[in-house]
């Protein structure tokens, strides 16, 4: 007889939800357990995902339809300040993980290695695709419980980059991926549960 | 308005002064400006403004890190061998009426800006419209920034930090 050690947070999911209606989205019911995978497939409605969906799912926004068990982070790439003296704030890429970011100067100097980036690069001057591999290059070295993370703007390598990255993630980390683009070409999260986010048309939102 | 009226007359009279000397075959881009003022109307037919999309970074873009490579791809793109079918899907792009937000391609569309100001020829960059991946929607606002280019107003907007 196979006696595995189940440990109780591979039993609580990391995320639940019963399925509900918010705002103009219609969010499906779904379980998340440790290690496992989502790939949303989110409908542009009226509202644009990053003011309904992406606030329910970060927990900012609190709704009894969704439970959220553990640490949940969006991959949010590194963005250059903009204003007087801007270019003050427009770190470089090692003094984002080290001064930002609280990465061990060593550990930042592995991670910009592992990203191919200059250690003195300017993140204004990056690149998209560079961008995100560097935040979940740092998504990785200090995972949340739930990695929410979308490819908007990234071209089709930039995303196969992300996807291959995330193939040997550390097991116990959830991922989230947010697709909003859904036409043909554009890939799904490998090994992850497909679920559609409707969107409500506006008259019905707008009643509510 | 009295100003422009006298200005359009002057670059009336200045254009047909520069045909009769042009020689046969150069068109009156090629022709070297002769004056102040016909200086300026090229400059000014340059502007920004003069490009039918407005062009907008999706992820604050500070500045061009190869600028070398900008006139490289308008090279080839004025020689026609840029592929833009081919390169077409790493031109990752959110569209709002005539606003432009880019994702990934600023040094291509750089390429085929600077075209289309000198030229008055906007192809070159609507093809790389039409042939780059769409995003739906808007980028979001906190990620919205301006457009860099080469130019010296550009330059001196990323070393103030704008």
């Amino acid at each position: 007889m196979d006696h595995r050690l189940v440990t109780s947070a591979q039993i609580t999911p990391r995320l639940e939800c019963q399925g509900f209606e918010a705002g103009d989205i219609v969010l499906p019911s779904f379980k998340l357990h440790a290690g496992e995978s989502l790939c949303l497939h989110v409908e542009h409605g009226h509202l644009p995902w990053y003011e309904t969906l992406l606030p329910l799912l970060k927990g900012e926004v609190i709704h009894s339809g969704l439970r959220i068990h553990g640490v949940v982070r969006y991959l949010e790439r590194p963005m250059p300040a903009r204003g007087w003296f801007g270019r003050r704030k427009d770190l470089s890429a090692r003094d984002w993980l080290v001064l930002e970011k609280h990465v061990p100067l060593k550990a930042a100097l592995a991670i910009l290695d592992c990203v191919h980036i200059p250690q003195d690069l300017r993140i204004g001057w990056m690149g998209w695709n560079e961008r995100t591999m560097l935040a979940l290059e740092f998504n990785l070295f200090d995972p949340p419980d739930v990695l929410l993370f979308d490819t908007g703007g990234n071209d089709p390598l930039g995303v196969l980059r992300v996807f291959d990255r995330l193939a040997t993630r550390p097991k116990t980390l959830t991922l989230v991926y947010l697709k909003y683009i859904n036409g043909p070409g554009s890939p799904c999260l490998v090994g992850g549960q497909c679920l559609d986010v409707a969107a409500r048309p506006t008259e019905a939102a707008l009643v509510e | 308005m009295a100003i422009g009226k006298w200005l359009e007359a002057y670059s009336f009279a200045i254009k047909k002064w520069t045909c009769n000397r042009r020689p046969c075959g150069m068109s009156q881009w090629e022709m070297p400006c002769l004056d102040p003022v016909s200086k300026w109307m090229r400059a000014r037919q340059r502007m920004w403004r003069r490009c039918p999309y407005r062009l907008r970074s999706g992820f604050r873009q500070a500045g061009l890190r190869n600028p070398d490579l900008v006139e490289r791809f308008k090279r080839l793109m004025l020689a026609g061998d840029w592929d833009y079918v081919g390169q077409g899907p790493t031109f990752v792009y959110w569209q709002k009426g005539s606003t432009i937000w880019v994702g990934e391609g600023h040094h291509r569309a750089n390429a085929a800006l600077e075209i289309g100001r000198e030229t008055g020829e906007w192809s070159y960059l609507a093809q790389l419209l039409q042939h780059g991946i769409r995003s739906p929607g808007e980028p979001p606002p906190s990620n919205r920034g301006r457009f860099p280019t080469r130019g010296w107003l550009s330059r001196l907007l990323t070393l103030l930090g704008w």
